[in-house]
């Protein structure tokens, strides 16, 4: 069988006529429905998916296709079509949110390859365990303090936190020298390391808002989780 | 008289579509008139439109009429509705007292309020001051006028705004967007002044406050951030500086309770203070009391330490937003005054503070954001030549309660819109053939410290083992910032049925019916109207039949005579009856019957007049008359 004809057909919504999958009915002009399954890349038009973008080119595309494809486009056509603009539309905000951000773009690319990344079980970093555990303890003993923290505890969670910070953009630095690696040959072992720099900061920013949240105050009621020891953590003397 | 709401409504007009800025104290309305955004005024010759409603016995007032009566008729006169759209008894209870009109509700629900025994929703109300505007703008544009896009603050969240398009369906009104009021102030002063750059909008109005910081380049206008908050305005300004007068009349022993007249009597002294004090330095508050005056001088100063600390409430989601978009003052190219409020010299010293240069209020910021909801209506309707778009987003972030009480967030706050979010749902229970799902709107981790949206109900699921059904459930915000839920059975790719149940809002049958009720009461309050109009011309005819039989002897026989005594019977009994058509074919007979007696009345008045003036002068009045 020649290859153009298995392409995948896709039957207009509003006049029943069959094409390729383009954006307008070649028949009535309407908007066609988003194909089912696409990636972000593939939403916003690229023809490779690398973790390196250049981010004036993709806001590029996404003021491009927003004037194809937004709402206001289709404010006085048939109410299905402007129901199909709305989908056309969150997929190409969505797939600009995830690929706009280097971390939600890496988090996508390493879910391609290696599956669900889950942040809530995040462990403690092995070597930072001991760290997390002695900012906690004085972090809880500055939330029993009643108001009145010893000015030592706040010391040490102030410079705890600007440390914290400090590793953050480390590690973010870190994840995008993979980049250029991952995208000339892209291979499990680099999917694994960056998995492996996203867990880590991902723990990192979430005792960062406990820390936040114990310093100033927002959203006291929110219990912040003690950190969970890993099983296998010995501690030296 | 059909429905008349629809997308390409069978009128043959060419579309035309208003903006709408329905605010907390004033509304306005506008459109684009020969590329130019207007606004329209209203009968009393001013743009801006107060948002009260008073209901005196069989009347009802809308807008500059129904102000009047504030004072006077406190409790039958509802001011600041928009501060109740979209919220439940307990979020207003802290204002309740200050409040002159009753309001009722309990739980969870939609507050009411309630009005010579009938009860009204916040919609409905809104729905009042709509359908002045929009007669406002057909009396202008001598045209019939369905569509409208109508702003809100940016922080509204879902039920605030889904209220107002529900206020919108009442009114008549198919609302084409929920506009984000910085969104369209920025579109008005954008077009006007900047092209490109980075703009921060600080809208502080009657009742809300909200900070936008958007990007405007190649015609788009992207909206980076948005903080703020919808329980904050002018009106707090003037609760506090009533409260303070309150205070001192007590202290200097003129008056210990106030009732609701003479609270808004103060009330109003407040407001008209604030206003005196934002181009003076100082000001004598006059308050009427009885039959006393109550004068109390109050300088700038003084007025500034008052409020100081309501006005530095704005400063927090300004850092918020800014921290959001990634931004710091440095990056802003342009600060934009929106609202009443930003009048006071206080606001514009703290917000030149924060954001290191001086802010515009170029454009009128009572009349921008209608401006630019106007220009947004044009686009919209199709019939502009404007190659803009905006591209708004979601203030609040959206999830669902999760299974012991935690919020599983879909949606992040400060995303562009339209997005969606899609998740998994199945059942617990074998043969379960129901999902329900409480959305809620939020930051918190817990559903409880969230905001309550709706629950949805998925419905018709086959009955089968616990965990087999697979429900795909998608929610998306949409373009008004709205969410919208549809959900698709994964085994047998079919639609799912859902049932909507909002916390704070009407459904959709509830509006429906609402509508029709208004609908068969428009038009009994039309024929209301025919019959006293009928009747008082009856009346007026009937007076001047009256006076001239006195003469009638001169001029008609008995049977003529009899006849017109026929014929005002006739009239007499058709005035007691409910018909106005047939009162108008009495007036009619009657007028015929009377050709004869009038012309002679005429004739022997003219020949009087004529016989006592001399020549000279019918001859000097007749050139007068020819040469005007």
């Amino acid at each position: 069988m020649n290859k153009t004809e298995a392409v995948l057909k896709i039957v207009c919504p509003h006049c029943g006529e069959e094409s390729i999958p383009v954006d307008f009915c070649p028949e009535c002009s309407q908007i066609l429905p988003v194909s089912e399954g696409q990636s972000h890349y593939q939403v916003l038009g690229y023809d490779k998916e690398t973790l390196s973008l250049d981010l004036a080119d993709l806001e590029k595309r996404l003021f491009a296709l927003s004037k194809k494809f937004h709402p206001d486009r289709f404010a006085n056509r048939t109410s299905l079509e402007l129901q199909l603009s709305h989908d056309r539309s969150s997929a190409i905000n969505n797939a600009y949110r995830i690929l706009k951000d280097p971390i939600t773009r890496a988090k996508y690319i390493v879910e391609k390859e290696l599956g669900s990344i889950e942040e809530k079980s995040a462990k403690v970093p092995i070597e930072m365990a001991d760290f997390f555990f002695e900012i906690h303890d004085i972090l809880d003993t500055i939330r029993e303090s009643d108001g009145k923290p010893p000015e030592s505890a706040l010391q040490e969670v102030q410079t705890a936190e600007r440390d914290l910070m400090a590793k953050v953009k480390e590690l973010e630095m870190d994840l995008e020298q993979q980049f250029a690696e991952y995208d000339q040959l892209p291979n499990r072992q680099i999917a694994e390391r960056m998995k492996e720099i996203l867990s880590e900061r991902s723990y990192i920013k979430s005792f960062l808002r406990q820390i936040d949240s114990t310093l100033r105050g927002e959203g006291k009621e929110d219990e912040p989780q003690r950190p969970q020891r890993p099983q296998s953590a010995q501690r030296d003397h | 008289m059909g429905l008349e709401i629809g997308i390409g409504s069978a009128t043959k007009e060419k579309p035309l579509a208003v903006g709408i800025d329905l605010g907390t104290t004033n509304s306005l309305v506008a459109y684009v008139k020969d590329s130019v955004p207007t606004v329209i005024p209203g009968p009393d010759g001013k743009t801006l439109v107060p948002s009260v409603v008073s209901f005196q016995s069989d009347n009802l007032f809308t807008g500059s009429t129904a102000k009047k009566f504030q004072l006077t008729d406190a409790k039958h006169t509802v001011y600041s509705i928009k501060r109740l759209m979209g919220k439940g008894i307990e979020d207003i209870r802290p204002e309740l007292s200050l409040l002159p009109y009753e309001i009722m509700g309990h739980g969870k629900e939609i507050v009411k309020i309630r009005i010579n025994n009938r009860e009204y929703t916040p919609p409905e109300i809104s729905a009042l001051i709509l359908k002045e505007l929009k007669f406002i703008a057909e009396k202008e544009l001598k045209r019939s006028v369905v569509q409208a896009v109508i702003t809100v603050p940016a922080y509204f969240n879902d039920a605030q705004r889904q209220a107002t398009k529900d206020a919108g369906k009442l009114a008549g009104l198919e609302v084409l967007r929920i506009l984000n009021e910085p969104t369209a102030a920025a579109l008005a002063h954008g077009l006007d002044k900047i092209k490109e750059g980075t703009i921060a909008v600080y809208d502080f109005g009657g009742g809300t406050f909200d900070i936008s910081i958007l990007k405007v380049k190649d015609g788009i206008f992207q909206v980076l951030a948005t903080n703020g908050d919808t329980h904050l305005g002018g009106d707090d300004i003037d609760s506090r500086l009533s409260q303070f007068l309150m205070d001192m009349i007590r202290k200097f022993g003129w008056e210990e309770e106030f009732d609701a007249n003479t609270t808004q009597v103060i009330r109003d002294a407040a407001e008209k203070a604030k206003l005196e004090l934002s181009s003076r330095e100082d000001t004598l508050i006059r308050i009427p009391l009885g039959d006393r005056n109550f004068e109390f001088p109050l300088n700038r100063t003084n007025f500034e330490a008052l409020v100081g600390d309501i006005v530095e409430r704005t400063m927090r989601p300004c850092r918020s937003a800014l921290k959001d978009a990634g931004l710091v003052p440095a990056n802003i190219d342009e600060v934009v005054l929106v609202g009443g409020s930003t009048r006071m010299p206080l606001v514009r010293q703290k917000v030149q503070d924060l954001f290191q240069r001086v802010p515009k209020s170029d454009l009128n910021p009572d009349e921008v954001v209608a401006l630019g909801a106007a220009v947004q209506a044009d686009i919209l309707a199709g019939t502009s030549t404007q190659e803009v778009l905006l591209l708004d987003i979601t203030p609040l972030s959206l999830g669902i309660e999760t299974y012991g009480g935690g919020m599983a967030k879909l949606i992040e706050r400060n995303s562009t819109i339209p997005t969606s979010a899609s998740e998994y749902f199945t059942t617990f229970v074998d043969g379960q053939t129901s999902i329900d799902v409480h959305v809620l709107q939020g930051d918190r981790e817990l559903a409880k410290d969230n905001r309550s949206l709706a629950r949805f109900a998925l419905k018709g699921i086959d009955p089968m083992p616990a965990g087999l059904p697979r429900i795909e459930v998608t929610f998306m915000i949409d373009a008004n910032g709205i969410l919208n839920v549809t959900a698709r059975d994964m085994r047998t790719g079919k639609l799912q049925s859902i049932e909507v149940k909002p916390t704070y809002g009407l459904t959709d049958e509830e509006v429906e019916k609402m509508l029709l009720d208004s609908m068969e009461s428009a038009e009994s309050d039309f024929s209301a109207r025919m019959l006293i109009d009928a009747r008082n011309d009856a009346d007026i005819v009937l007076r001047a039949t009256d006076k001239a039989l006195r003469r009638a002897d001169e001029f008609l026989t008995a049977d003529e005579q009899g006849a017109i005594l026929q014929a005002k019977k006739e009239l007499i009994d058709a005035h007691r009856g409910e018909d106005h058509s047939v009162i108008r074919e009495k007036i009619e007979r009657l007028d015929q019957a009377t050709q004869k007696l009038a012309q002679g009345i005429m004739d022997t008045t003219i020949a009087n007049a004529l016989r006592n003036k001399s020549l000279n002068e019918l001859e000097l009045e007749a050139e007068k008359t020819i040469h005007k």
